[in-house]
């Protein structure tokens, strides 16, 4: 869906779909394979303004995923390192932001925030986005499987 | 007119053809399987488990080169590379066989293993940062960070073994074949 001059939306509900396409190097028995999902401004479709199979778009064969805005990590890292800290790490979140593409109003990626605020660049400890990657693969929903 | 004829050089793919009768048969029926690690070097634990250690390897080889395998965070370091294959030498002598090796979408490489609604995977990251996750997909899943020496190594891969194989199943498992 082309973008046609609209501003970007980012009212998202939690029943909200998100979308975005794999192939077979990603996916093992219906599963999205973690350590092939990527940490940083994950890149996805709205279903508000989009079909599943619209990220197929010019990939054909690949398959699609799904993921539920309410699925999102909340709250990462769910457990401190053990040991007294004097700055242990603040609770991170994650919610997805409406960046439209001339091409592709629907384009979307996940960013990170840290007290409501979104980070840029954040800098979390390796564990912490792999605890982000591996729940993202848990509550991943393969609705189409890859060819390819 | 008798045109000249000449015979078709005609092979069967060995690698994937098994052949189902007796061999007197004037018309053996052949049972062709493409074998699922054409695409991905997947393995299942009807792969076998040496040909399936084999494969996945020769797949680690690969993904230092194959430019197909990567995702943006491109090639795996040398240094990762060669800290997965040390893993996938402790999960051999353990004969606990990842269900895929991957390029890791943070750099690096993945061995990931797949059974039902559990999961788990050792990554060696570029950055020489070793990590290990568990999850049965409901619950939590428990990260932590592989010391980077054999013992932490085979520390990580007892732990998977484990959540794949709880003990009490593979005691239960030990007393079916004795009987």
């Amino acid at each position: 869906m082309l973008q046609n001059g609209r501003a970007a939306d980012n009212n998202f509900h939690s029943f909200h779909c998100l979308y975005c396409r794999c192939v077979q190097e990603d996916v093992s028995e219906n599963r999205l394979l973690a350590a092939r999902i990527s940490y940083k401004d994950t890149s996805v479709n709205w279903s508000r303004y989009s079909k599943p199979w619209d990220v197929l778009f010019d990939y054909a064969g690949q398959g699609i995923a799904q993921f539920l805005v309410c699925g999102l990590p909340k709250e990462l890292p769910t457990e401190l390192p053990p040991g007294r800290q004097p700055n242990p790490p603040k609770p991170h979140s994650f919610f997805p932001g409406h960046v439209p593409l001339p091409h592709n109003y629907a384009h979307c990626e996940v960013w990170t925030f840290k007290e409501g605020v979104r980070v840029q660049s954040p800098k979390l400890p390796e564990a912490v986005k792999k605890e982000f990657r591996q729940i993202m693969s848990d509550r991943s929903v393969l609705l189409h499987r890859p060819m390819v | 007119m008798i045109a000249t004829t000449a015979t078709l050089a005609y092979d069967y793919p060995a690698e994937i053809v098994n052949f189902v009768g007796s061999p007197e048969t004037l018309r053996p029926r052949a049972r062709y399987s493409i074998p699922s690690t054409a695409a991905t070097n997947e393995v299942t634990s009807a792969s076998g488990e040496n040909a399936g250690f084999g494969l996945h390897f020769s797949k680690l080889s690969r993904l230092s080169t194959d430019a197909s395998l990567w995702l943006e965070a491109g090639p795996p370091s040398d240094l990762a590379t060669a800290w997965a294959r040390l893993v996938l030498d402790q999960l051999q002598s353990y004969r606990l066989l990842p269900t895929r090796v991957v390029a890791s979408a943070e750099g690096g490489v993945g061995l990931c293993f797949v059974d039902g609604a559990k999961y788990a995977d050792i990554e060696c990251l570029n950055s020489g940062t070793i990590l290990g996750v568990i999850s049965d997909s409901s619950t939590r899943p428990l990260v932590w960070e592989v010391e980077q020496t054999a013992g932490g190594i085979a520390r990580a891969s007892e732990r998977i073994r484990e959540f794949l194989n709880p003990p009490k199943a593979r005691t239960n498992a030990t007393e079916r074949s004795r009987r």
